[in-house]
Parts: structure tokens; C-alpha cells; sequence
């Protein structure tokens, strides 16, 4: 494509008089809203085609409706195909006050004029399209083109060159504006190396919407789109040369279920509108552009003094200090860097650069947040929040919602309000359940702020919950946003718990923490798939302390839990299973490893008691336990510890006898190795051992072969042996050692008697002792 | 392309062939001087030689009029020091060390004020001599205290003369001495009691302001006083963002030291890259492919990369045949990375053992194979 070319495709495109009228926007841009609607009168078009999801045609009228902007379209669908891991998706087409789109549908409105959306439906594009907002310009953007641009009208990026070109441009006439708009966007796309496919198929299918338009209405027809795209369309309606047209196929709109689909409108803020980054930016700054917008409907000049004293206000809300004086040099030096960008008036930019560089007094790190720059970006974004107007559809997942949440008398009102339940009441596990169920969905306005921790289960003793309930503005979009999961409540939470299990890496822990997370929302939802899915993540897990610590909440809810109604529940066993035979082949699996011992051990319990509660129920055969147990405690590679884990573990289930036990400790009598054996021995086989006389007399009977220096090699793993017993067990066992070796008078260790002063003057000797030691810094060494 | 333009003028260049780090107002006299005829017309701050679109011109570069970049930076934040500049605040340029912050400063100095060299060095022995003015003890002894006994130091200089002056790591000095510039910044006015009564108050002449600079290294800026602070605009320095354009720099910048050592070796692309990569990589704690590291306790700045670069060339010249050679980086990698911090060289082992072994391309292979050399 010529030079020449580019100028002849321009001139059509910027001539008014023709049959079709093609308008260059940039989305949100306040100066082409208000161009459009100045065309749109003195056009008074037949028809307004605007790029917007053709499936919502059929609902344009509700558009009319009186609402407050900011709201958007929600297109969403899930796809039949359950193998991908993002089958239900949704995206927005968000609208302001002052979007072009907004003005074209308003006036258009008002001319009488048809209106339509003509973008091809966004489930036909999803696949290749990673944008989950639809009014971006992430394809202006980026680009040599703009680059380049930048550069020779010496401004930073694409935001300021719209704002040097077109937008601070206060008087820009139609005609300028759609030279320069037109000129702008073509170029980009010339320069750009490849168009999208889904830009070229939603381009064919829009062209094919103007044409059935054109054959259909007498009269002009106006076409508002992305600047990006209205070269292209004319081009391919008339034949012109254009980047990016070559292929002709006119995509068909994917089929989808109707239940499987839906397009409703939802409420949006200027928030969300300003959070957009990466594929899905947009124009910055809302607060700013409406200020703008306002000014320019009203005909005033541009002032931004109503800015200036908003962020006053603003910073002196957040505390910050904020004199006169700084305020005049924000003030000069917005001016003076207006002067410099050679504007007329103070404009976006200017505003933060002045505030940046006067007020802030601290280095200033890329991404690290200053009061002073959030307070502006606060006062620039402005606080608007959408409210839809009454008769708009909400999807059928929505009334669920409701309806199930006035049933059991849950609706969230203005007031925040606090609930606790009894987790054991059949009515209170109902509404924790339907809680619980609306936190899965991320769904606005319900915090549980307290109650059993049923990952932790440090206290089971009184199994409960608290919740704040409170309405937010957010609660009908959070609402609306779910319903891509599904009709119902019940629908939408097995596929948003089955997607959050698609989208976890292979980690067996987090998998039964997801299993546990479902049971509170019901074991409706564990739903055979999800089952699955986790069962295949503990399947693959590759380390034992994950995998055991799986099997540790799996046995919780398969043996002791009260509440959900998840014990000895049939449905669980092969996943029980599982996590048991993934656990106790990573333990045979086992070298020497940098866990921990309690972790080890903990794991270890977890086999042996899944291995005595529910043995029977998951028929696991006797002697393969023992043997696997047996070769774990044969295995010279591993860790002491393990080996008298599985000696203990060996011992209580009685496949072993205390003879074997006693031969094994002597093989682990050297002073390095025998309280980590202990240790093992004494957490997997406590109520054994401590039955045992003769095992207490062998260990004296080591210890006795000790030197010193051994003895106090292994006295701090053996103090850590003991510690699983408690006093009156440890006294238990060496009543039975004194016994056995014919020592008679066994007492607890008696009281002294000793009067106050002794024991004044005694702290007081102490006290100058630890001084001493601290005088000469011998503390650590002390410790 | 500079160093072409000021041999055209012979002035220039017996000058900048003589010296060995010319100032900037005279290794870019020329372009100076064609800036301030195109903007001869143009609207200027009193007491300016140019205007700030000049100015920014100058810094930045221009390709139209083939002037090359001499600063890498976002213009936004260029905009904004030179506004600073114009207005009744002093500027103050923070970052970390090596982010060229002081080179900065000469170049708005050389541009605004034509004059770079009225420069205070900050330093724990600064007073306020070095500052303000001293005497010559002779005359003032045998004529009393007068303009000719009088010594004048930069800030004296640059209030008399309208200029800019620039106070170099400013927080290095005690805080009593920054306080000096209190009154100088507030009301642009230094009083001097020991002059006749006419002459006691000396006015600064328009086009007078101050560039101090300071590194968030060292003692950081929170140690000024609040009302210091509140008389500077603080700019936050950072290092170069893109990637391809520290390339560029460090490239140009080499081989530029080099030409002035008389070293006719050349960096290649390859090893630029490879040296850049290895720097911003070690700087930031992060992979060019997203993985996190650990990063080092010493700064790794652009100017670092030009040194290890510059050594590693004339390494090459004197001790072998010349061809910089992957080896020759890492050898002087260790003296600019390895500071004091025995740690460093353990996470520089590190990165080599687990990043650069796994690069494949010749240059990195061979990095990877001289790993040796980091003893």
C-alpha cells in the first residue's frame, strides 16, 4: 500500500456526503462523543451502526432505559468443551457518559435513526482474543507507527499524543478531527506488521452488517467504530487498498446453547474503567476526561482549577501537608510545563508532573506508591459507579441468588450486620453452606470473619462461624459477572470449584483444602468430576509432606467430621484411597531429606491412623501395609527418624514384637543416631512403648556404655524422644526402669523447703550471675 | 556523531583532544551554539541562554537536526526538571548511584546557563567557604574586607552572574552546611556582614537556581531538613528502563572511553548484550524470562557496565590480541561487583551456575566456560 493510497482511502473516509459516513473513535475519548453527536444532527442518519456485540440487538431497547453511567454489556457463555481449563468467560463492553458509543446510541436515539450493533458476537473471537474488556485500544498502542510518532511531536506515549493531537484540543472542528483521527489510525495499521485473525473476521463480519444495512435503509448510514477498524471497512466495501483485508470469509457467529449463553447489562465504575492495563488499556484517567467532557458540553474553555481544589481536598483528607505555598507551586509549575508542551491550558499530564514534582520529597521508585501521587490518580479517576435502571434483565442465576437468600432470610441490607451460626444446627449449616457457596463465587458483600478453622482443627470443640453481611455496590455486578458459571446457584459452584481445581497446579495439600472448602459449601457440590480432578492432583504429587498432609484433611472429613455430612461418605473413598497409597509409596520412596522430622512423623501418624479408623472401609491388605512398613524400616538409606517411625508403626498394628524392636534400637546405639530413632519409635508407637519395661531398661542400658562426650552428643534428640510423652508417662516409665532394676523408692521429686530469705538472697546471687554474664557478652554462648 | 561535529571547529577540537574529560558547554559548543540561534525568537525564562524546549531539545536529542541523545530518560521527567529549574525552586536529582544524575546536571547547567563549572562538591569536609566565598588573608589584611580581597566560590559566582550552580551529593555534607543554602534558595539573597554597609546583601541576578543531586546509597535524603526539602523539586533518577537503549549507551559510551585512551578496541553487539543483560539482570533480581534471584548488595549501574567494559577493552590491548573476549568481562566483573561483600561473589557463582549455563548462544557459552575467572 501506496502513500497515495493511504491518502485516497483518507479522503473517502473523511467525506460526510457519502452513502456510508465512517467515524474513527477512540473509546472513551470526550471529544469524538461529542463529535459524533454534532454529526448525528446535522447527518440525521438512516441508520447508526456501532461496534458492539450484534447478539445484544434483540435487547437494544433496554439500553434506553434511564440509567447512571457507568454500566457495560456482559456477554459470557461456557463451552461444552469441559477439557479446557477456561470454559466459562465473560467479557465487558463497558460504557461512560462521555464514550462516543454512548453519544452515537443517545443521539441516534433522538434523530430517530435505526441503531444496531454490528461487532461480530465475542464467543466467536474468544478463543484467539485474550482481552477481557472490549473497548480497549491495546492495537493503537503499541506500534512502530506511534512510536514514532511520539518521538517527532515529542510527547511520551499514546495517551499524551491523543491528548496533544486531538483531545486538548478545544475547538477541533468535525472536519479536522476526522482528517487527523482517520490519518492517525490508518497508518498505525499500515505500519503494523499483522493484523489480528479475529480483527479480520470481526472486520468481514461488520462489513457484511453495513452492507445488509445499506441495502435495508434509505439514507445516510453512519458507521461508528474503532479508529483502528474504519479503514478497513470501507476499504472492504469499496474496493479500496488496506492492510489486513485480504481473506473474505465472512465468519458465522458460533451456535451455542442458549443456556449455555447470555448478554445482560451490568453495572460498571469509573474503578474498574481506570484499572485497565496491559491487553485491556484504555483511557486513563476517567474523573479527568468527565471533568473535561462538561466543560466542553457546557462550552466553557477548559479550567482545571476545579481539579486542583478537588485534590486539595483530597490530600488534606489523607492527612498529607499541603501549604499555600506548595499549592502555588503546583499551580506555576502545572502552567509552566503546559507552556512547555506547548499547550493552551493545563492539561492531564501537567496536573500529575506538577503534583509529582513539587510535592513528593522522597525518591520515587517505579510501581512503589506516594500518598501524593495516589491522591491525584484518586481525584483524576473519579469516584463514579453505575446504577442499571429498573426492568433491565438479570440473568437467571441472579433471582437464584436472591430467592435463596431471602428464603433463608440472608439479603444483604444497607446496615452491615453480623451473623453467627452453630455448625451443628441443621438451619444455621444451611445458611453457612449458602455462604459459603456465594464466597466461592466471589460474589460482593459477605466476609466470614471467624470460626472453626477446619484446615487447622486446633479446636473442634465447638464447631462455628461468624459473618458480616453488608450490601455493596458491587454485590449486583459480583452477581451478574458469576452468572458465566451457570444458571443456578448449585450449577455455578461445582463449575467455579471445579475450575479453581483446573487451575491449580498438581499440589495434593491445596487439593484437599479445596475438598474441604466444598464440603462447607455443601457436599452437593463435590460432584463426581471435581472428585476426579483432585484425585488425579494427588495422584501426581511428587512429595510426601504434601500428599500426607492431604491425607491428614481427607481422614478429617472422611472419619471425625461432624458438621458437613461428609463421613464415611461413599463417594470419598477412592479419593481417600488414593491420597493413602500416593502417601505410603512417597514414604517408601523416601531418602534422605531436608523435611523436617515433625513433618515426617506427622505424615507418617496420618498413614497409621487412616490405616486403623478406615482400613476396613478402603480394604487394604494387611500384609502389603506391613511389608512396605518393613522394608521402610529395613532401608539403610533413610533418615533414623522414619525407620523408627516405621518400627513404631509396625509395632502398634502388632506385626512386629518387642524383641525385634529391642534388636533394632541396638542397631541404632550409636550416640548420633538414637534419639532420632527414638523419636520416630516414640510418636508412631507412644502407647506401646511406654507399656514396655523392657525397652526402657535397654535404652538405660545404652546410655550406661555412653562416655561423656557421647552422652552429650545424644542428649538433645533424646530430650526431643521424651518430649512426645507426657510427665506422668515419663514418670510411669521410669517407675517401671527403677522397678526393673530393684530400686524401691520411686517419689516424685520432693519439695524443698526452703524460707523467703533463702530464696530472696538466692534470686538475688542469680541475678548478679546473668549481669555478669551479660557484662562480658556471654549470653549466646550462655544460651 | 558529537565528537564529529566539534572537529569541524578546531577550537573545539585542540581543546577536546587535549583535555581529558572536556565540560559539556565545550565538547558540545556547536550544538549549543545552533540551539540558541533556533531559538533566539523563543520565548526564555530571564536569565536563561536558551529555551527549555531548547534545553530539552539538547538533552534528548533530536534526529531531525542529527543531534544524538545525550541523556536516556522518560521526557515527561525531563520536562519537569526543567520546569523546576524555571521556577523559584532549586532541583534536587536522587537515585541511586550511577544513574548518571550528575552528568545530568551538567548538561542542564551547560544548556540553561552556558556555564557547567560552578560546581560544589558535597563531601564530609564541605564548610561554607567552599560554598559561599573566603577571603585572600593578605589583602584583606592590608585593605580590610572589599570586593578584592573577597574570594568568591561557586553559589557567589552564580548569584553574581545569573547561573546555575550545582552542589554534588548534597547530603554528604554535615546538615548545618546544607542549611547554607536556606536563605540563598528562599529569598535569593546572601548576606555578607563583613562588607561595607552598600555592598553587606548580595542579590542573585536572574537566571540563578540550584541543581543539587544526592544518592539513596549513602546517607539518604531523610536526613535533610524539612525545610531544605521543602525549597528543592525532588526527580527520582532511575536506571534505564528499556533494555535496548542501555545497549546503545553502554556500547557508545565504551567505545568512546576507549577512543580517549587511545585503545583501538571495539565492544561488538554480542558482548554488549551479554555485559547489559548480566547487569540488569544482578540489578534487579529477576531473569530477563521472569525468574526471580537474589540481588547483590553493590549497585550495578550503567556507568558500572561502561567501566567493566572499558577494562575489559584495554585489558584486550595491552595483554592479548585485542578481541575483547567474553573471559576478560567476567575477570573485571569480580572488581566491579565484589565490593565488600564476600556474599556477592557467592550469588554472582550462583547466577552463572543456574542462568547463564543454561543460555546457549557462543558468547554466553563462552561466559559461562570463563566462569573460573571469578575467584
Amino acid at each position: 500500500m501506496q502513500d497515495s493510497d493511504v491518502r485516497k482511502l483518507v479522503d473517502r473516509l473523511c467525506d460526510t456526503k457519502a452513502d456510508v459516513v465512517y467515524f474513527p473513535v477512540r473509546h472513551h475519548s470526550p471529544a469524538a462523543a461529542m463529535l459524533v453527536g454534532q454529526l448525528i444532527d446535522s447527518l440525521k442518519p438512516a441508520a447508526v451502526l456501532i461496534e458492539g456485540p450484534s447478539d445484544y440487538n434483540e435487547h437494544f431497547d433496554e439500553l434506553l432505559l434511564d440509567h447512571q453511567l457507568p454500566i457495560a454489556i456482559y456477554s459470557y457463555f461456557r463451552s461444552a468443551d469441559t477439557g479446557s481449563t477456561e470454559n466459562h468467560r465473560g467479557v465487558y463492553y463497558p460504557f461512560c457518559e462521555y464514550s462516543p458509543e454512548w453519544a452515537a446510541i443517545n443521539r441516534g436515539h433522538q434523530a430517530r435513526s435505526a441503531l444496531r450493533f454490528i461487532d461480530l458476537p465475542w464467543s466467536s473471537v474468544a478463543d484467539t482474543d485474550r482481552s477481557t474488556h472490549r473497548y480497549t485500544d491495546a492495537k493503537l498502542r503499541r506500534g512502530r507507527y506511534v512510536r514514532a510518532l511520539c518521538e517527532r511531536l515529542q510527547v511520551e506515549d499514546f495517551d499524551d499524543l491523543w491528548d496533544r493531537i486531538i483531545e486538548s484540543h478545544q475547538d477541533i472542528t468535525l472536519a479536522d478531527y476526522l482528517n487527523r483521527a482517520h490519518s492517525l489510525c490508518l497508518n498505525i495499521r499500515q505500519w503494523e506488521q499483522n493484523i489480528s485473525a479475529s480483527d479480520r473476521q470481526r472486520e468481514a463480519f461488520m462489513t457484511k452488517q453495513i452492507d445488509i444495512a445499506w441495502r435495508e435503509f434509505q439514507g445516510p448510514i453512519l458507521v461508528v467504530t474503532g479508529g483502528f477498524h474504519s479503514g478497513a471497512l470501507a476499504a472492504r466495501s469499496e474496493g479500496f487498498a488496506c492492510a489486513g483485508i485480504d481473506d473474505t470469509d465472512v465468519p458465522e457467529p458460533v451456535a451455542i446453547e442458549a443456556a449455555n449463553r447470555g448478554i445482560v447489562l451490568t453495572t460498571y465504575s469509573y474503578d474498574q474503567l481506570d484499572s485497565l492495563t496491559g491487553y485491556d488499556a484504555g483511557m486513563p484517567n476517567p474523573g479527568f476526561y468527565e471533568h473535561a467532557w462538561r466543560q466542553r458540553q457546557a462550552g466553557e474553555v477548559f479550567n482545571h482549577q476545579p481539579l486542583l481544589l478537588r485534590l486539595v481536598e483530597a490530600l488534606r483528607e489523607r492527612n498529607q501537608i499541603l501549604s499555600t505555598a506548595d499549592l502555588i507551586a503546583v499551580e506555576t509549575s502545572a502552567q509552566a510545563l503546559a507552556a512547555l508542551r506547548g499547550r493552551q491550558h493545563v492539561w492531564r499530564r501537567d496536573l500529575i508532573d506538577a503534583v509529582t514534582s513539587s510535592l513528593i520529597k522522597d525518591e520515587l521508585e517505579y510501581g512503589c506508591e506516594s500518598p501524593f501521587v495516589d491522591a491525584v490518580h484518586a481525584v483524576l479517576r473519579g469516584k463514579r459507579r453505575g446504577q442499571l435502571a429498573e426492568g433491565a434483565r438479570v440473568p437467571p442465576l441472579v433471582s437464584d441468588i436472591r430467592q435463596q437468600l431471602e428464603m433463608l432470610e440472608l439479603q444483604l441490607e444497607r446496615s452491615i450486620r453480623s451473623v453467627e451460626f452453630d455448625l451443628l444446627e441443621q438451619d444455621d449449616l444451611c445458611k453457612s453452606r449458602l455462604l459459603h457457596q456465594l464466597q466461592t463465587l466471589e460474589i460482593d458483600g459477605f466476609r466470614c470473619d471467624g470460626g472453626t478453622d477446619f484446615l487447622v482443627r486446633n479446636d473442634l470443640e465447638r464447631l462455628w462461624e461468624s459473618w458480616t453481611l453488608g450490601w455493596t455496590p458491587d454485590f449486583e455486578s459480583s452477581c451478574i459477572e458469576a452468572s458465566r458459571y451457570g444458571t443456578t446457584l448449585r450449577n455455578a459452584v461445582t463449575a467455579r470449584l471445579l475450575e479453581e481445581a483446573d487451575a491449580q497446579q498438581s499440589d495434593a495439600a491445596s487439593a484437599a483444602a479445596l475438598l474441604v472448602k466444598a464440603a462447607q459449601s455443601g457436599v452437593d457440590t463435590l460432584s463426581p468430576a471435581l472428585l476426579d480432578s483432585l484425585e488425579r492432583m494427588i495422584a501426581a504429587e511428587p512429595r510426601f509432606d504434601r500428599a500426607s498432609m492431604a491425607l491428614e484433611h481427607l481422614l478429617f472429613l472422611f472419619c471425625f467430621d461432624e458438621a458437613f455430612g461428609t463421613t464415611r461418605l461413599l463417594r470419598l473413598t477412592d479419593i481417600v484411597h488414593e491420597a493413602f497409597s500416593r502417601s505410603l509409596w512417597l514414604l517408601e520412596l523416601l531418602g534422605q531429606t531436608a523435611l523436617n522430622d515433625g513433618t515426617l512423623l506427622r505424615g507418617m501418624k496420618s498413614i497409621l491412623e487412616t490405616y486403623q479408623r478406615v482400613g476396613d472401609v478402603l480394604e487394604v491388605n494387611d500384609s502389603d501395609f506391613g511389608s512396605v512398613l518393613l522394608r521402610v524400616q529395613a532401608d539403610s538409606h533413610k533418615p533414623p527418624h522414619v525407620r523408627g517411625g516405621a518400627a513404631g508403626m509396625l509395632w502398634t498394628i502388632g506385626q512386629t514384637n518387642a524383641d525385634t524392636v529391642l534388636g533394632d534400637l541396638m542397631y541404632f546405639a550409636d550416640p548420633d543416631h538414637l534419639g532420632d530413632f527414638l523419636t520416630g519409635l516414640f510418636s508412631l508407637a507412644r502407647e506401646v512403648a511406654q507399656r514396655h519395661p523392657q525397652l526402657v531398661r535397654t535404652i538405660d542400658d545404652v546410655l550406661l556404655q555412653f562416655g561423656a562426650d557421647q552422652f552429650q552428643t545424644a542428649l538433645p534428640s533424646l530430650r526431643l524422644a521424651f518430649t512426645s510423652f507426657t510427665p506422668r508417662e515419663k514418670h510411669h516409665m521410669l517407675s517401671t526402669l527403677f522397678e526393673s532394676l530393684g530400686l524401691r523408692n520411686v517419689e516424685p521429686l520432693i519439695q524443698l523447703a526452703v524460707d523467703d530469705s533463702a530464696v530472696v538472697e538466692a534470686l538475688a546471687i542469680e541475678e548478679r550471675l546473668f549481669e555478669a554474664v551479660r557484662h562480658y557478652g556471654l549470653e549466646e554462648s550462655y544460651d | 556523531m558529537a565528537k564529529k561535529k566539534a572537529a569541524n571547529s578546531s577550537a573545539a577540537a585542540s581543546v577536546t583532544t587535549t583535555l581529558q574529560r572536556p565540560s559539556a558547554e565545550v565538547q558540545y559548543a556547536n550544538e549549543l551554539a545552533s540551539l540558541a540561534k533556533a531559538s533566539v525568537k523563543d520565548a526564555k525564562p530571564p536569565g536563561w541562554k536558551r529555551s527549555p524546549r531548547a534545553v530539552l531539545t539538547f538533552v534528548l536529542g533530536d534526529t531531525e537536526r542529527d543531534m544524538p541523545a545525550k541523556f536516556v530518560g522518560r521526557r515527561a521527567f525531563l520536562e519537569r526538571c526543567i520546569v523546576s529549574l524555571a521556577t523559584n525552586r532549586g532541583l534536587m536529582l536522587i537515585g541511586e548511584p550511577g544513574t548518571a544524575k550528575s552528568y545530568l546536571s551538567e548538561l542542564l547547567a551547560a544548556a540553561i546557563s552556558g556555564d557547567s563549572t560552578l560546581t560544589i562538591q558535597g563531601s564530609a569536609g564541605t564548610t561554607e567557604d567552599n560554598i559561599r566565598y573566603s577571603w585572600n588573608y593578605a589583602l584583606l589584611v592590608a585593605e580590610g574586607p572589599g570586593e578584592r580581597s573577597l574570594v568568591p566560590a561557586p553559589l557567589y559566582l552564580g548569584m553574581t552572574h545569573g547561573k546555575l550552580v550545582r552542589f554534588e551529593e548534597i547530603t554528604r555534607c554535615a546538615l548545618e552546611i546544607q542549611d547554607v543554602m536556606l536563605s540563598v534558595l528562599s529569598d535569593r539573597v546572601m548576606a555578607i556582614p563583613e562588607l561595607p554597609e552598600d555592598n553587606r546583601m548580595l542579590y542573585a541576578k536572574a537566571g540563578f537556581n540550584v541543581i543539587a543531586t544526592a544518592n539513596t546509597r549513602d546517607r539518604g535524603v531523610n536526613e535533610m531538613s524539612a525545610a531544605l526539602k521543602r525549597r528543592f523539586n525532588f526527580e527520582t533518577v532511575h536506571p534505564i528502563a528499556d533494555i535496548s537503549q542501555e545497549m546503545e549507551l553502554v556500547a557508545r559510551e565504551t567505545n568512546r572511553n576507549l577512543e580517549r585512551a587511545q585503545v583501538p578496541v571495539r565492544l561488538d553487539s554480542d558482548l554488549t548484550e551479554l555485559l547489559v543483560t548480566t547487569f540488569r539482570e544482578l540489578r534487579q533480581g529477576r531473569t530477563i524470562d521472569g525468574k526471580g534471584m537474589e540481588t547483590l548488595s553493590t549497585t550495578l549501574s550503567t556507568a558500572e557496565a561502561v567501566g567493566t567494559a572499558c577494562a575489559a577493552g584495554i585489558h584486550a590491548y595491552y595483554f592479548a590480541d585485542g578481541q575483547v573476549e567474553p573471559a576478560h568481562l567476567v575477570r573485571h566483573l569480580v572488581g566491579s561487583v565484589l565490593k565488600d561483600n564476600p556474599e556477592d561473589l557467592k550469588k554472582v557463582r550462583h547466577y552463572f551456575d543456574h542462568v547463564v549455563k543454561k543460555r546457549k548462544t557462543v558468547s554466553w557459552k563462552a561466559f559461562y566456560d570463563a566462569r573460573n575467572e571469578l575467584i
